[in-house]
């Protein structure tokens, strides 16, 4: 098992550098310099030349790409063009740990709620238990967060003045925020209505995940087999059918994990969370070159991770899955 | 079931694990002062630790609360360093902190005093010179103390803000190493584009020689004098830009990059930089050092401590605002009716013009568009009254000029420029004329009724952009039943590259959108720095050759430049020519509205609405009392 461990993130190595490379040419094919406009004005040539030169964007383009990787190397993702005064390093270690939070608190709450819909509505196939069940995930599921976090700060915020109407609740005394949750009440009351908006998207797409992949395994010939010989149906549920149902669920929660502890955008911007989220996207529009790669690094790196653990968790569900 | 849960557990953790190497204890110290005993408790290495301390000094009287008012800045300021700043954030933020040698007045946006007591100019207009105060400041915010202290030079003197500062200041934004996006509004400056675009190494002899011949100099402690290209009387309103401001040069040379963030930063101006979490909030507090507050006694108001937030979701900072945690915020599109009908929010509605046009242009060089028929017409048949009032609902202003009426010599309202863009009651044409007229204008054309008309609109991917450019789609469509408009939209980057003067022709549409607003209140910076065929950015490519308005772009190219070392006089009768050059007898674009903001100030809040850029917050004052009422304390 270590042995395999440490060949999956050996090869994690060729994979992080070609999503790099991609993500480096990418950036670059993109119409439109960082440089070339302030706001809505184009600036004068000159005015862009010094600001290449100042970031050396001036290069030719396989310097800049051995520079770049040469500086990761030493742990270094560069500058960001647009927060003049700040370096990659520095978003990502104050945005990410906010978004950590609040993504892994959505999880939770998404898997708290999901797995048990999901169970129930299919050992109750067909009854008012799974459609009841089934209608609250597809409304779950397209229910947008643009529609329901506005409606839960209108709502919670403003009608009846429960909780705060936006930002996180930890305290941003140093970059470094750590990634456990704070156990302190501002920090709850802040975190209640954003992890609500983000985890129940969450919870419908996994309960409705759960449900056929149960619905599927009950249908086994061995669920019938253990049937005929009598095992209780509890046991036979808990025992046999879920562990094998879990599997595709699992599969989901590799990527999902990803992509939810990098940041919502939606529901960062709507709940004014100071997260990585909008450094995804605005990166992009902003043509932040560092800031992009330093993203997309970061997600490819915890995507390898999060599927390694999604990996070694089917030996344990699968008996027949062995890593040697 | 509950190795269900365990297993989700495990997996949870096993992914917390993975994704948080290093994670720390940090000890945390609680303390209550209320007696004489403290309770310190100490998490040492994860293991709480409860210990009791005998304080013999008595605790201080508690000190009582700054007067803090709240506000959202939308975003985080890309930079607080005035050689850097582009956008409006950056710049309200820095203008709260540094003082300009000129300031403008929030309601006639004319040139007033700030470190410049006085100042004139020779006769051409080519030599400035400002008499400046000598008992500004340099402070910093100390953070052990929580006091905003003077700062001292080695010898232990307070520093105090001297021509040197200005010097430095406006060496440092043409310097080519600082890479300033504004360098180029400087280049009036003698030397200063020569040195902003040397390819020179920094090091070396020449580059110095550049550095030095920049035409600003300290003539004594108090005095600094520029020397200009060409004579512009509208010297003072760019003295007053954030570019031009003094600089501290020791703390920037030690600091670099970083020397604007809290802790390092040192300021003059009547706030200073306390906390600044990016992305979050950002804190200033008041510099009691600063000299207005006993000099403006009667204007100033009672702010200590302003706490701004970054939260750009306009729907958002609506949703604090109503909460009580903004004490002004902005109103978005969809609560305006509600904001205006509303009892309580319709009396704390403000709504007020700002320096900003929004446009369309024409490529002046892509058939149909290149025929100043058609785009006269484009323009004629574009209803702008009914746009702001019916699309719009932000009581923004139809625009019949480019240069907004906050300007100095705008000819904006003036019907003797482009009349078929005004309503009858404001002494225009009103819609039905412009529109007979406009179907005229496209029969000459050859396109009767608009058949065979095909026009290209493209704006950036914008949910307000996009309702304008349909209601404008419709309007030509009614107009000309017989045209084809086709509206395209491009991501914001791609888009202003596509209609950047030297992209590729095929590639641009015939009519694009963009807005403007002002960097410094006068036409110059409008007419001749965006249109100017030889000077300007000149989106819509004219030219002097054109074959039906050559002549007119040669006119309009002479004016804007004439207007800069003209007399003020001649200059409201030139840039009134320009006007009807660009808008009417080229249509090189088709001015649309001239913005308006739609602000909402609580009650307790008495605060003045002036450039949106200048917020002046010295000047506000909070009712706390009324405030705590409101919040229930």
């Amino acid at each position: 098992m270590t042995q395999y461990i440490i060949r999956r993130l050996l090869w994690a190595i060729p994979v992080l550098f070609a999503v790099g490379t991609i993500t480096f040419f990418l950036a670059r094919a993109l119409p439109g310099g960082p440089f070339d406009f302030a706001g809505d004005r184009s600036l004068p040539e000159s005015v862009v030349k010094n600001l290449e030169r100042k970031y050396h964007l001036d290069w030719p383009l396989w310097k800049q790409f051995a520079a770049y990787w040469w500086d990761l190397l030493r742990g270094d993702l560069g500058p960001s063009f647009r927060s003049r005064s700040l370096t990659v390093n520095d978003i990502i270690k104050q945005t990410f740990p906010v978004s950590f939070q609040l993504g892994m608190l959505s999880l939770l709450l998404g898997l708290a709620i999901g797995l048990p819909a999901g169970i129930l509505a299919a050992l109750n196939h067909n009854t008012w238990i799974d459609y009841t069940s089934s209608f609250v995930a597809i409304l779950g599921v397209s229910v947008p967060n643009i529609v329901l976090g506005p409606f839960l700060i209108w709502l919670f915020g403003v009608k009846l003045g429960w909780l705060p109407v936006a930002r996180w609740g930890a305290d941003y005394t140093d970059f470094y925020l750590g990634f456990i949750p704070p156990m302190t009440l501002k920090f709850w009351k802040h975190a209640i209505l954003p992890t609500i908006t983000l985890g129940t998207a969450l919870s419908a797409s996994i309960a409705r995940l759960t449900r056929a992949s149960l619905l599927q395994v009950i249908r086994e010939d061995y669920i019938r087999t253990a049937r005929a010989k009598g095992l209780r149906e509890r046991t036979i549920i808990l025992v046999h059918a879920l562990k094998n149902a879990l599997i595709p669920v699992v599969t989901i929660l590799g990527p999902l994990f990803a992509a939810v502890v990098t940041g919502s955008f939606i529901t960062e911007q709507i709940f004014g969370i100071n997260g990585l989220g909008k450094h995804f996207v605005q990166s992009v529009t902003n043509r932040d070159y560092p800031v992009i790669m330093g993203t997309a690094l970061l997600y490819a790196v915890l995507l390898i991770l999060a599927n390694l653990v999604v990996d070694i968790a089917y030996a344990w569900l699968d008996p027949r899955i062995r890593y040697e | 079931m509950k190795r269900l849960f365990v297993l989700v557990g495990l997996l949870a953790l096993a992914l917390l694990l993975v994704a948080c190497p290093g994670q720390q204890a940090t000890p945390q110290v609680t303390k209550i002062v209320e007696t004489q005993v403290v309770e310190v408790t100490r998490i040492v290495e994860g293991t709480p630790v409860v210990e009791q301390i005998i304080v013999t000094a008595t605790p201080p009287p508690a000190a009582p609360e700054p007067v803090t008012l709240n506000i959202n800045w939308g975003t985080e300021p890309p930079t607080l360093d005035p050689s850097l700043a582009t956008d409006t954030t950056s710049v309200g933020l820095i203008e709260e902190m540094f003082l300009g040698l000129t300031d403008l007045d929030d309601e006639t946006m004319e040139p007033v005093p700030e470190l410049a007591t006085e100042w004139s100019a020779n006769e051409d207009n080519t030599v400035w010179t400002f008499k400046m105060r000598d008992d500004v400041v340099w402070v910093k915010y100390n953070p052990s103390t929580g006091e905003v202290e003077q700062e001292l030079d080695e010898n232990g003197n307070p520093r105090i803000v001297t021509a040197n500062d200005v010097v430095y200041g406006v060496k440092r934004t043409c310097d080519p190493t600082t890479g300033s996006d504004y360098a180029y509004v400087l280049y009036i400056v003698k030397g200063c584009k020569d040195l902003n675009t040397t390819e020179a190494d920094p090091d070396s002899d020449e580059f110095k020689a550049l550095y030095d011949a920049v035409g600003v100099r300290a003539v004594d402690d108090f005095t600094v004098e520029f020397t200009l290209e060409y004579g512009a009387g509208f010297f003072p309103q760019i003295a007053s830009m954030w570019i031009a401001r003094p600089q501290p040069r020791w703390i920037i040379e030690e600091k670099q990059e970083r020397w604007i963030e809290a802790g390092f930063i040192v300021t003059n101006g009547p706030y200073t930089l306390s906390e600044w979490v990016h992305g979050d909030s950002i804190v200033l507090v008041k510099n009691p050092h600063w000299y207005g507050w006993k000099e403006f006694a009667d204007e100033a108001g009672n702010i200590e401590r302003i706490f701004g937030l970054m939260i750009e979701e306009a729907s958002t900072e609506f949703a604090l605002y109503e909460a009580n945690e903004l004490d002004t915020a902005g109103v978005p599109l969809e609560q305006m009716e509600r904001v205006k009908t509303d009892p309580v929010l319709s009396k704390e509605y403000v709504n007020q013009p700002i320096n900003c046009t929004y446009y369309y242009g024409f490529i002046t060089k892509k058939p149909p568009t290149d025929d100043v028929r058609v785009r006269r017409a484009l323009s004629m048949a574009i209803d702008r009254k009914t746009l702001v009032e019916e699309v719009l609902k932000g009581g923004q202003i139809p625009a019949n000029t480019f240069t907004n009426p906050l300007n100095f010599g705008s000819p904006a309202g003036d019907p003797e420029v482009a009349p078929w863009a005004l309503p009858e009651d404001m002494g225009g044409w009103g819609y039905e004329k412009a529109v007979e007229e406009g179907r005229k204008l496209l029969e000459e054309a050859g396109y009767p009724d608009g058949a065979g008309l095909d026009i290209l609109l493209m704006h950036n991917v914008s949910e307000a952009h996009a309702r304008i450019a349909e209601a404008i789609q419709a309007m030509w469509k009614s107009a000309y039943p017989e045209m084809n408009v086709t509206i395209e939209t491009q991501e914001w980057r791609v888009y202003l590259k596509t209609i950047d003067i030297d992209s590729p022709l095929e590639d641009k549409p015939n009519v694009y959108r963009l807005g403007w607003c002002a960097d410094y209140p006068h036409a110059n910076n409008w007419v001749h720095e965006v249109f100017n065929p030889t000077e300007g950015a000149n989106e819509p490519m004219l030219t002097t050759d054109d074959p039906q308005v050559g002549d007119l772009v040669a006119e309009f190219d002479q004016t804007t430049k004439q207007a800069q070392t003209a007399s003020q006089e001649e200059q409201l009768e030139l840039y009134k020519r320009a006007e009807q050059l660009l808008v009417d007898e080229i249509a090189a674009i088709a001015p649309i509205y001239y913005y308006t903001r739609n602000g909402l100030a609580k009650p307790w809040l008495k605060r003045v609405w002036g450039d949106p850029g200048r917020l002046h917050i010295w000047k506000w004052s909070i009712d706390v009392e009324a405030r705590n009422a409101a919040m229930g304390k």
